[in-house]
């Protein structure tokens, strides 16, 4: 052999007949009818459990605003309130991603429940909204509630649900 | 992973219609390569076929969980190549296999060669080819066997020519002693 020579040089790949095109459209085709792709259970569970929790965060944090639309400039916020009120949506929005692995599911599931039939009869406003602090006193929301000649029964169902 | 390959992955995820023909366009693109690559180690086209079939079901049946981290080309290499040596355990305890056409010639000339069988010859080729780490066996199979050029591999695998031409000169190399080795213990192992 010449040593300049690789042995591959000795070697010559003979070109391989390939099937014509048509083969590998009908191939494809064939599979892609008869095979039902698998549906990735971990990856919808992922999913469904991300939109859960932005629906959770989404319900805090309007039931957070709707708690500081009705409560009275007058009183005075205390403790976790207080730093509530100085935060804006967004970062409790955040606030919320970044420790949605710390709520369990249950937790998550109560946090987006909506309001129901039962609780939207109800005539006591802390039925209604029943994530209000037990700080915050029946009579302080309904003084303020007269004060303003609001009358929950002047609003609709809908409008109602909008909170 | 090239833009053409994201695209087809996404569009096949999604289903429907539009991911049908997304699958077979990637099939008529990539199952020559593939079918070269598979009958070069089955050796019959009937047989190739069938590990084709294999092959492109699983790629179906499982791109969209492909990442996208390694080369789209060097997953489809692997499942056809798992898929053909599958096939070829199978076939061990039925017959022999019947060669359809040469896959390689003999050029007279070399003194390691001489009085050797195109089947023996290719069936070290095969195996120094197996021994080689991935992505040296796929530019060796497309360069050597499919006789691409390194603008062609280069689409396929999104590697630099520079990359290419190296990994295919270490694979030359290895193939090469791998062969001489070989060739000159007797018998063959």
């Amino acid at each position: 052999m010449d040593n300049k020579k690789n042995i591959l040089d000795f070697i010559k790949p003979v070109k391989t007949t390939l099937p014509k095109e048509d083969y590998f459209a009908h191939l494809a085709l064939n599979i892609a009818q008869t095979e039902q792709i698998p549906i990735n259970p971990e990856k919808n569970t992922k999913v469904r459990f991300l939109a859960f929790g932005y629906a959770a965060a989404a319900v805090l944090v309007i039931g957070f605003i709707l708690f500081q639309q009705f409560m009275p400039p007058s009183v005075e916020h205390i403790g976790y309130e207080k730093y509530l009120g100085e935060l804006s949506p967004n970062e409790i929005i955040e606030y919320v991603e970044s420790n949605i692995d710390e709520y369990s599911e249950d937790e998550l599931i109560e946090a987006s429940l909506p309001i129901t039939e039962e609780e939207m009869e109800s005539t006591k406003f802390t039925e209604i909204f029943g994530y209000i602090p037990d700080e915050v006193k029946t009579e302080t929301i309904e003084q303020y509630l007269d004060e303003d000649f609001i009358n929950l029964n002047d609003f609709d169902e809908n409008e109602l649900l909008i909170f | 992973m090239t833009e053409q390959d994201q695209k087809w992955r996404d569009t096949i995820q999604k289903g429907g219609k539009k991911a049908e023909k997304a699958f077979q366009d990637l099939t008529i693109f990539y199952g020559p390569k593939l079918y070269a690559q598979v009958y070069k180690m089955v050796k019959n086209d009937t047989s190739t076929k069938d590990v084709l079939q294999e092959t492109f079901i699983k790629i179906w049946l499982n791109i969209a969980k492909f990442e996208g981290k390694s080369s789209f080309y060097s997953w489809l290499y692997r499942i056809a190549h798992n898929e053909a040596l599958s096939f070829l355990n199978k076939e061990k305890r039925k017959s022999s296999i019947s060669l359809d056409q040469n896959i390689i010639e003999l050029i007279p000339g070399s003194q390691e060669l001489q009085g050797k069988g195109t089947d023996e010859i290719l069936f070290l080729l095969n195996k120094a080819t197996a021994n080689l780490p991935e992505k040296q066996a796929l530019v060796f199979e497309l360069k050597y066997f499919q006789n691409l050029s390194y603008k062609e591999i280069q689409e396929i695998t999104n590697t630099s020519q520079g990359a290419l031409k190296a990994s295919f000169h270490i694979a030359k190399e290895k193939i090469s002693n791998f062969l001489i080795l070989k060739l000159n213990q007797s018998p063959l192992v």
